[in-house]
């Protein structure tokens, strides 16, 4: 039986019905309802910029016109009017009808080649937009009669008042005509774009050849909605993927799209890739081209914030809970036996120790007491402080397993505390730190690290941070689900509990992530994967100090910010792996973060990584390191 | 319609050797050889033969695909080869071709194609060779479908395909994918965003190991609405297939949902195996949703060099797309402990000239009428 979760794009599923079945609405409330400037999204020209992954494409395609019509037709299901309610949230109806037309054009690598064409790079932009205009114009049609609702001939096209001279060139008056011009024109350009060899610029074909620009000319759509009523809506078109075009046709592709006579909305949706280092780690006063402010003259979504973190992750839990309920229910084992919460099937029972691992722990405090020459005092006051955080701890994974290595992490903070301070001149048999020793939910973190490493108790479980792990991006999560859903699928045909325990977890979680990594293909990824490997390897070495120096430990490397400002701005190679680590989602930068007086950028390691190496997922502890250390280090690897 | 691609004259291993030293030794030969000059152990094979038969009547043009960041051995390797290559034919030319753009774009259909296209036909010649062994199927594809349309336009030239091929060998080279996957210059097919009706897609992914990444990332592009795989049978490891079908499982089961009649089994020692089930498969899928959708196979050749002559063919006979993955660097895996790569096996396609001048298709059985009664009913 096939897996669901394991089937990475939404977008591939070849029926509608079956796509609203699955599809959350939660990217739209996320990143769409809650844009500060979302009243402005079908005026100005948009950037949709995300990870592979991130829900750019699935996004798109639920905005399409046939979508949001079989939406607002059939409210009838739970599913349909929540994302109803979702699309009257970011403007695309009013509730009961549509006001968007929208249509998605996926700018695959044809487009690309025409770059490649033997032409003035006058002639091989205007292709490209023809082509990309062509292609929207029958993707509209397309959209607008996919319900056999009416007929081409019902629907309207209002142009500009001061666009009439362009009528014959998009076709005429009529849609009929607009809809065989959009053919005659997609047919010849695609042959010229198509060809082995190109024909000579003065061979091109008149279709071809022939100004074409639907975009400039419209103003809006007209046609019938329900029992006669006739509806205007706004044409949007989303171009997808134009990151897999040249820099500069993309640069040209962007300002043509911004033109201010434009009436139609304008969405291009991109990776990372396709932008400055400087951008993709939004240095402070960058904008996408010369003269054009980010705001004033168009707006970007990121379907990844790289600030408002926390904010983020508790969106992304929301956002993973209702996908994941929502892909197990498309899991027949599962489903026939009635579980339909994918969370509940994650046990987040505290793991035990076995009895041996229990003594050999227990033994392991009164090694470290000796080691240290703690006196049995101190020891005393450690484990009285423990037991006093236990006592009133939110986590119930506190038992005596955890409290034995917070006793041991405390102690080593008592040796290290002593070793700092200038020696008494007086003989004391348990002197006071300066700083008194302090149990809290961070020694506890770092407790459950040192148990796993030590021990092989597990550390990576439940629904928290399977979430946590995936930075954010929709389709790490159902990879890493649908790796936990394969074993629950084999556990429920052996007519066993479904639920997996955290040492099943770990085991699936780590494996998988082992696999991600190694999977990577993108550009530099050798290098990226080597770096962030060197890198996991140092915050795991800090991470596993007796002391804890950083509590649950260090997942990330910060340099100063103004400093990695100076480095992004070079665009050298070590630019380009982190702009490329940046934009697949090996790391994670934080831009601005202030500690100890000092601004950082932050380097974090993804989720994946952190899984792979055994490290905290929780963020905030990184090593301190200077641009010359970060130079160094990408070179070596 | 080049109807004698059903029954083109192939040669095999031993067969092949005879075959150059009859008629390629004739000396009113006269033949360019196009061939790969890069780390592919297999690059020199075809050259050596030729040379041997025929001296200084042989030209040669040998591509270098320069790729990214390459490992100092097989640079070395490719070194080497280029410097034999250059002894074994003193009448050559060396051309680099960028594989991949400034901004990492895989350019090198559209830069082979410019190349061959500007480039002087050399006077006399009787033969043109495309050797596909050492080009990678970005180059290979868009120089055979060039250089066929360019022998099919001048007289009396033909135009021959011979490939050195070496399952074990190919599962070693290991290519790192690029970001995504590209449609092969001059194997776009035709357009379907204009096509009235609603597109019926297939694609027939060739099965080889290590791929998964790659046949992944083609079929992101969209390319999903049938997967019918390909796998090697007969194969010289019988068991190949079954390898295949188990190191696929989880794409086949999860990702392409593929229905285990939708398998195809294709020779890995005969391209014409290839050629004639592809062409068959077309024919029907044609015939079926005709007038009901626009029907579009895809073809994905990433694995044996032998298949994907065989699906060249079909390309090009029947205007078919080809989806592939650009590899920005390879790497030889050394790894001994799997299975030793076997004898090379090389083959010989005699794709055009004048030999074929007389051939008549034989005929084709008539189709049984949909209201005729069968023997079975009477």
């Amino acid at each position: 039986m096939a897996n669901p979760f394991l089937r990475r794009a939404t977008e591939f599923i070849r029926d509608d019905s079956e796509f609203l079945s699955i599809v959350s609405p939660e990217p739209l409330t996320a990143f769409l309802a809650r844009h500060p400037k979302k009243e402005m999204f079908f005026d100005l020209p948009v950037r949709v910029i995300g990870t592979p992954g991130s829900g750019k494409t699935m996004m798109a395609t639920l905005v399409e016109y046939r979508l949001v019509e079989a939406i607002l037709s059939d409210q009838s299901s739970q599913e349909n009017k929540t994302l109803a309610a979702a699309l009257t949230a970011t403007g695309f109806s009013d509730g009961e009808r549509p006001l968007i037309a929208a249509v998605r054009v996926p700018m695959e690598s044809e487009y690309r080649d025409f770059w490649e064409l033997p032409y003035e790079e006058s002639v091989r932009t205007k292709l490209v937009l023809s082509l990309i205009q062509a292609r929207a114009m029958l993707g509209l049609f397309r959209n607008l009669t996919a319900h056999r609702r009416r007929a081409v001939s019902d629907v309207q096209l209002n142009l500009r008042e001061d666009s009439a001279a362009q009528l014959e060139a998009i076709g005429g008056p009529d849609p009929e005509g607009g809809l065989a011009r959009a053919r005659e024109g997609e047919r010849a350009v695609y042959a010229v774009g198509a060809s082995l060899i190109p024909p000579a610029v003065e061979a091109i074909p008149q279709a071809a050849n022939e100004p074409y620009q639907p975009f400039e000319s419209l103003r809006d759509i007209e046609l019938t909605w329900r029992d006669g009523e006739r509806i205007r809506l706004k044409f949007l078109v989303i171009l997808d993927d134009v990151h897999t075009l040249h820099p500069e046709q993309l640069e040209m592709l962007f300002r043509s799209m911004s033109k201010r006579e434009m009436r139609i909305g304008r969405w291009m949706m991109m990776r990372f890739d396709a932008l400055s280092p400087a951008t993709v780690f939004q240095s402070a006063g960058e904008d996408a081209l010369p003269g054009m402010k980010r705001d004033r003259d168009y707006l970007d979504i990121l379907m990844q914030q790289l600030q408002s973190r926390g904010g983020d992750r508790r969106h992304f839990r929301k956002l993973a809970n209702d996908m994941s309920d929502r892909y197990l229910r498309l899991v027949q084992t599962l489903r026939d036996r009635r579980y339909t919460r994918f969370s509940r099937l994650l046990s987040e029972e505290p793991p035990r120790l076995t009895d041996a691992r229990a003594q050999e722990n227990r033994e392991a405090t009164d090694r470290e007491q000796r080691r240290l020459q703690v006196p049995a005092a101190r020891r005393a006051s450690v484990e009285d402080l423990v037991r006093s955080y236990v006592a009133g701890a939110q986590s119930a994974d506190v038992d005596d397993d955890v409290q034995q290595a917070m006793t041991r992490v405390l102690m080593n903070r008592y040796t290290v505390r002593l070793a700092a301070q200038a020696p008494s001149l007086f003989e004391e048999e348990n002197p006071e730190p300066r700083t008194p020793l302090k149990a809290d939910s961070d020694i506890a973190e770092a407790a459950r690290l040192h148990l796993h490493h030590r021990f092989g108790r597990p550390y990576h479980f439940g629904m928290g941070d399977v979430s946590d792990a995936a930075n954010e991006n929709a389709e790490l999560f159902l990879q890493l689900a649908g790796a936990l859903v394969d074993r629950m699928e084999i556990r429920a045909i052996r007519n066993q509990d479904p639920a997996l325990n955290p040492t099943q977890q770990q085991a699936i979680l780590r494996d998988k992530a082992k696999e991600i990594v190694d999977g990577w293909s993108f550009p530099f990824a050798r290098k990226i994967r080597a770096f962030v490997q060197h890198v996991a390897a140092e915050c795991l070495e800090n991470s596993l100090q007796g002391n804890a120096p950083l509590g649950p430990g260090a997942n990330a490397i910060a340099v100063p910010d103004a400093d990695m400002d100076a480095l992004l701005q070079k665009e050298d190679e070590t630019a380009l792996v982190l702009k490329y680590a940046q934009a697949y989602g090996a790391i994670v930068a934080v831009r601005g973060y202030g500690q100890g007086g000092k601004q950082w950028c932050l380097l974090e390691l993804s989720g994946p990584i952190c899984l792979a190496h055994g490290l905290t997922l929780r963020r905030g502890g990184f090593l301190e390191r200077d641009v010359g250390d970060l130079v160094t280090l990408i070179e070596a690897v | 319609m080049r109807p004698h691609w059903d029954n083109c004259i192939t040669h095999f291993d031993e067969e092949v050797d005879t075959f150059v030293g009859d008629y390629f030794a004739a000396k009113d030969r006269r033949c360019l050889l196009v061939a790969g000059a890069g780390f592919d152990p297999r690059a020199r094979h075809v050259a050596q033969r030729l040379s041997v038969a025929m001296g200084d009547r042989l030209e040669a043009l040998f591509i270098r695909e320069d790729r990214l960041d390459v490992a100092q051995d097989l640079k070395d390797a490719a070194a080497e080869n280029e410097q034999a290559l250059r002894t074994l034919v003193p009448r050559c030319d060396v051309e680099h071709i960028a594989v991949f753009a400034e901004d990492l774009a895989p350019v090198g259909g559209a830069r082979i194609s410019r190349l061959l296209n500007a480039r002087t036909w050399p006077q006399g010649v009787t033969d043109v060779v495309l050797d596909l062994s050492a080009l990678s199927v970005g180059i290979g594809f868009p120089a055979a479908r060039l250089l066929l349309e360019k022998c099919e336009a001048l007289s009396g030239v033909s135009f021959h395909l011979m490939v050195t091929s070496n399952p074990e060998l190919d599962a070693r080279i290991i290519g790192e994918p690029s970001a995504s996957a590209v449609t092969i210059r001059g194997f776009a097919g035709d357009p379907v965003a204009s096509a009235e009706l609603p597109l019926a897609q297939v694609w027939l992914p060739q099965l080889a190991p290590r791929k998964q990444l790659v046949l992944q990332k083609i079929n992101a592009g969209g390319s999903g609405y049938k997967v019918c795989p390909i796998l090697p049978f007969p194969a010289r490891d019988p068991r190949r297939a079954d390898a295949l079908l188990a190191e696929y499982e989880p794409e086949l089961r999860n990702e392409w949902q593929v229905d285990s009649r939708d398998l195809i089994y294709v020779s890995e020692r005969n391209p014409l195996d290839t050629y004639r089930t592809v062409s068959m498969l077309k024919t029907r899928y044609d015939a079926t949703f005709a007038q009901v959708y626009t029907p579009q196979i895809i073809l994905s050749p990433v694995g044996s060099k032998v298949m994907a002559a065989g699906a060249l063919m079909a390309a090009i006979e029947h205007d078919l797309v080809v989806r592939h993955v650009e590899s920005l660097r390879y790497e030889l895996d050394r790894d001994t402990s799997e299975a030793p790569a076997g004898p090379d096996m090389i083959v010989h396609v005699w794709l055009h000239g004048p030999v074929y001048a007389g051939y008549f298709p034989p005929p084709l059985p008539e189709a049984p009428t949909p209201d005729a009664p069968s023997e079975s009913d009477a």
